[in-house]
């Protein structure tokens, strides 16, 4: 069969929408990789065909973005990527002097510096260079203060003038219309720098220890009604600007990737790039919209492959009340997994103990968007595939932190130094941030570790996400993946040659065959002092859609011990009873229909540990296990307030488990596969190592 | 006679006098400044200090509290000699106060006559040196610029490959080795008891590693590796099995190793020595190391240099 490489998305011949992706079934050698090589660097010395799994962060703002230098964060996109090298970094205190040292347990192998696109020249003006004219104006003043209310103040200020308001055009600050002053040229000069971060800190050698992506986040926030993603380019050709709200509006995601296809896709000979979106929890319903033209809907399928599953601002899978007794859409108990209470950006607005926005009020079940939940957007992608002959929704998984304390990977549990600068630093996190969490990791399947490699994995959406730990997870899915694949030493070779990886697409049903998935999990190695956590689960979550149009999901038990009795020893945290090492299994879905689309994808838990919060607490001397919580909290507190704290400090390390919808001391960290994708009229793709060219059906 | 003319008192005194003149002049250099750090403002820095960090400062941080006082007020004092108070952010600065005190002239033009006269009200009010705005921005300027006025030297191409050699481990691609593993899954006993049995057997039928792998348990991590290094293998199986691989030699089977999985016999195919990377390669890393080594080197003179500057320092006691 002869393969057909298409260069260009689908959309480009006039709507057609259905792409094929012929291939010849055969593995490629070292010397001709299955993917594109970009960039002029030297190939990796550990290139591996059958790809290894590369852990990172895409989402990491620096002081370059307004909200970390509110917050007394002084580190530049440089230290970032330091720390993600493993060096210590300098971090402010919860009164902002800069005291504390942050280093990773281990070092990550790819990061993307995301800072916010808009007030980036701005921020230059006010922060940047000490000579502008601007630097005494009243709001640079404010960003640049140590003291706490100003601080808020500026933060609010920045927040109301661009990224939060609903005008279709959105206002400049006033220190842009200065006498001398150009913010162009000054975000230039920023947008150079985020540039030179990452090619300075790219290891083209043969080495491969570390890739960089050139990256910005795109900050729109409707009545803080989260629409952000971060756009990350494949190599060194990027945009002249990265665009913003400010060149599209408010509420028009769709110019943004008219915007990208024709200075980047198109107009640009090499440049390639995606958008991946993050905190549809936090989106009002908004963030997954029907696609009101064909073309939006390609759009987003072709620059949108991948959702950032998990992230400092909880978690999007799905929802599940413990309180109410039910979920959003779904009954699967386990939803209950590090969410907010509320569905907006006002989750960040508890400010000495008490949640100060009204827009941050707990929202109920009822009232919260139904897409505001990954799963249930994947169910709907597959009606909407039903119905316009284009999925829009077809998602990978990446987790990553949303740092805005310049570190990335700093998703381990038990080295949690906040995310938010000064605004979350020591007692600051449990008292002002209990609902939030350390995020996740964005894992990539990849031949090597540079930017091509990473990027097509990227783009076929062989990714997935965790809550922090690093499991090592396969997913295959095919129609002809023997029973006992699990005992076979090659399993992956021939899993790869006989089935599509996470993120594929399975090809129409033979007849009478029913798809198997070979699943394989080894537990997280761990690192010296800190053991990796036993593997207690796997589950495979199915959503399907049926004759009448109606979806519908499952979640089914594939492997390991749901019943067994781990936990956690109340005074130390250790682990008590013992799981998996490592899993395998190989399972049938016997309820498949071919005439039905479906998805599947896998969830991987852990044995339970204690949550960032319960480790916080207790080494403030206040234990959610001990009856006498409450009154250790209010001494731990006193103690607090006679230093010039404010309000109450520890009582929520004290919070019952019975009373809250989605708390608990305990977690049971997490990953997440990409899904793989089943439809009756589907030729599969993704598939195996061969070339793909990412725009997959 | 001429003799005598130069031993005369008074040409002795003539020329004792002109040598203390000219010794009082090198002593000035321009001038001799007092500062004076008054009781009261350390007091304020150290109840700050004390605010902030719950405790008050030990002698070694209240020494550091002085100097950096000290540091401040004399890079104040050459902010102005430089003339840095003309900057415009001052400008603005100063016609904001302006306004805010209501000093005579009214808004009125920006920059204009009118302006001028304003600002020049403030100056003789003493606000320009009594604002902390300005003043901070004075301090900081100034630091500033002296950082960016550095003479700092580009190192010459042998200064590079000097330090390239004095630094060769930094620069130097870590030992890699390829191999393939049999493996045993599950810690304990049982498996060790099993992996023994098993290693003799393939020590004994000498069988190569692709036929061996399949003797053992599937490692769902793979068995066949690319060169890695001993960091990187700790990544896959744990530090300390990754140790262990890391020490073996080539074309051999190991003693079992344990790692958090299993047990692992491992075949060495090709160990890559630890290998310094070209000069070619590293070259602007060994740049950017140079280089940030001789600005801290001439910030420190410059930063002796200005305390060494004939100040009179004088901190009150009480």
């Amino acid at each position: 069969m002869s393969r057909a490489r298409l260069k260009r998305p689908f959309f480009y011949w006039q709507g057609a929408v259905l792409l094929a992706c012929l291939s010849s079934g055969v593995v490629i050698a070292e010397g001709n990789p299955p993917f594109e090589r970009t960039e002029a660097r030297a190939p990796c010395d550990d290139y591996e065909s059958l790809r290894q799994p590369f852990f990172g962060d895409l989402h990491v703002h620096t002081k370059y973005s307004f909200d970390s230098y509110v917050s007394s964060q002084r580190n530049d996109p440089w230290d970032a990527y330091r720390f993600a090298k493993g060096e210590a970094i300098t971090l402010p205190d919860e009164y902002g002097e800069q005291q504390i040292v942050a280093k990773l347990q281990r070092p990550l192998d790819f990061t993307g510096v995301t800072d916010h696109a808009e007030f980036l020249g701005e921020m230059n003006v006010c922060t940047g260079d000490r000579w502008s004219g601007g630097w005494f104006m009243p709001l640079c003043m404010m960003t640049r203060s140590n003291i706490y209310y100003v601080q808020l103040l500026a933060a609010a200020w920045w927040k109301n003038l661009g990224v939060a308001d609903t005008s279709a055009q959105k206002k400049r600050s006033i220190v842009c219309s200065l006498p001398g002053e150009d913010c162009g040229q000054r975000l230039s000069e920023f947008w150079s720098n985020i540039q030179q971060a990452a090619k300075d800190h790219y290891d083209r050698s043969a080495a491969c220890n570390f890739t960089t992506f050139v990256a910005y986040e795109y900050t729109d926030a409707p009545n803080y009604k989260n629409l952000h993603r971060n756009v990350i380019f494949r190599n060194e050709r990027v945009t002249d600007i990265p665009i913003s709200t400010y060149d599209t509006g408010t509420q028009n995601v769709p110019e943004l990737w008219r915007r990208l296809m024709s200075e980047c896709i198109e107009g640009d000979e090499g440049c390639d790039v995606l958008a991946i979106p993050h905190n549809p929890n936090l989106s009002g319903g908004l963030m997954f919209p029907d696609p009101s033209t064909l073309e939006e809907a390609a759009h987003r399928r072709f620059f949108e492959p991948l959702v950032e599953l998990t992230q400092h601002k909880a978690t999007s899978e799905c929802r599940y009340d413990r309180l109410a007794g039910k979920g959003l859409y779904t009954e699967d108990e386990l939803c209950d997994f590090e969410q907010n209470k509320t569905d907006n950006l006002s989750s960040l607005g508890v400010i000495f103990g008490e949640m100060q926005a009204a827009e941050g009020a707990p929202v109920p079940l009822e009232e919260y968007g139904r897409r505001n939940m990954v799963r249930n957007v994947l169910k709907d992608g597959l009606a909407l595939e039903a119905k316009t002959g284009l999925n829009p929704f077809k998602l990978g998984f990446i987790g990553s932190t949303d740092t805005h304390s310049a570190v990335p990977g700093g998703a381990e549990e038990d080295n949690y130094v906040g995310h938010l600068g000064k605004r979350d630093a020591g007692y600051r996190n449990v008292q002002d941030h209990f609902e939030d969490n350390p995020g996740g990791l964005a894992v990539v399947w990849a031949e090597e570790n540079s930017r091509d490699s990473l990027f097509e994995a990227m783009r076929r959406r062989e990714t997935y996400a965790t809550s922090g730990t690093r499991p090592v997870i396969r997913v295959f899915g095919g129609w002809e993946l023997d029973q006992g694949l699990c005992e076979a030493t090659d399993l992956v070779q021939q899993a790869y040659a006989q089935g599509v990886p996470m993120g594929g697409d399975l090809s129409a049903a033979p007849e009478g065959k029913r798809p198997h998935f070979l699943v394989s999990v080894l537990k997280d190695p761990g690192s010296p002092g800190h053991p990796g956590t036993d593997i207690d689960l796997i589950q495979m979550v199915k959503g399907w859609l049926d004759a009448d149009g109606n979806t519908h999901e499952e979640v089914i038990d594939i492997a390991g011990n749901p019943h067994d009795a781990a936990s956690v020893d109340p005074e130390t945290c250790a682990p008590v009873g013992r799981g998996y090492s490592d899993l395998c299994t190989v399972w049938e879905d016997e309820d498949f229909d071919p005439d039905q689309r479906a998805f599947y994808y896998v969830r991987v838990l852990e044995n339970p540990t204690c949550r960032w919060s319960t480790l916080q607490c207790q080494a403030a001397g206040v234990n959610p296990f001990d009856e006498q919580c409450e009154a250790q909290a209010t001494a731990a507190t006193e103690a607090l307030r006679a230093g010039g704290a404010k309000g109450d400090v520890y009582g929520r390390c004290c919070l019952a488990a019975e009373d809250e919808p989605f708390y608990t001391p305990t977690i049971q960290e997490r990953a997440w596969t990409s899904p793989i994708w089943y439809g009756p009229d589907t030729r599969g793709s993704g598939a195996s190592l061969r070339k793909d060219d990412g725009a997959s059906s | 006679m001429r003799k005598r003319a130069l031993n005369a008192p008074v040409l002795h005194f003539l020329m004792l006098g002109f040598a203390l003149y000219l010794a009082s002049g090198w002593v000035q250099g321009g001038s001799v400044e007092e500062i004076r750090l008054d009781e009261a403002k350390i007091e304020a820095l150290v109840d700050d200090w004390h605010v902030s960090r719950g405790r008050p400062p030990t002698a070694t941080e209240h020494r550091a509290l002085v100097r950096a006082a000290l540091d401040e007020e004399i890079l104040y004092r050459e902010a102005l000699r430089y003339g840095l108070d003309r900057a415009p952010a001052v400008q603005q600065r100063l016609e904001k106060l302006a306004s805010f005190l209501q000093v005579e002239g009214g808004p009125g033009d920006v920059g204009g006559a009118d302006a001028r006269a304003r600002i020049a009200q403030i100056r003789t009010l003493g606000l320009d040196r009594t604002d902390p705005a300005i003043r901070g921005y004075l301090v900081e300027s100034m630091r500033a610029l002296l950082r960016r006025r550095l003479d700092v030297a580009t190192p010459s191409e042998a200064e590079l490959q000097q330090y390239y050699r004095q630094h060769l481990t930094r620069y130097t691609q870590p030992r890699r080795l390829r191999f393939s593993h049999v493996f045993v899954g599950g810690s304990g006993a049982e498996s060790q008891a099993r992996m023994a049995i098993l290693a003799a057997r393939i020590r004994q039928s000498a069988l190569p590693p692709e036929r061996a792998i399949a003797l053992g348990d599937a490692f769902y991590g793979g068995h066949q590796f690319s060169p890695r290094t001993e960091a990187q293998l700790a990544m896959i199986f744990g530090a300390e099995a990754a140790g262990r691989v890391s020490a073996l030699s080539t074309a051999e089977w190991s003693e079992p190793i344990a790692s958090v999985y299993g047990e692992h016999l491992v075949w060495v195919e090709e160990t890559i020595d630890e290998r310094p990377r070209r000069f070619e390669e590293v070259r602007s890393d060994v740049l950017r190391a140079v280089m940030a080594e001789h600005e801290e080197e001439a910030w420190g003179r410059l930063v002796e240099e200005i305390r060494d500057r004939p100040y009179v320092i004088a901190v009150m006691d009480e």
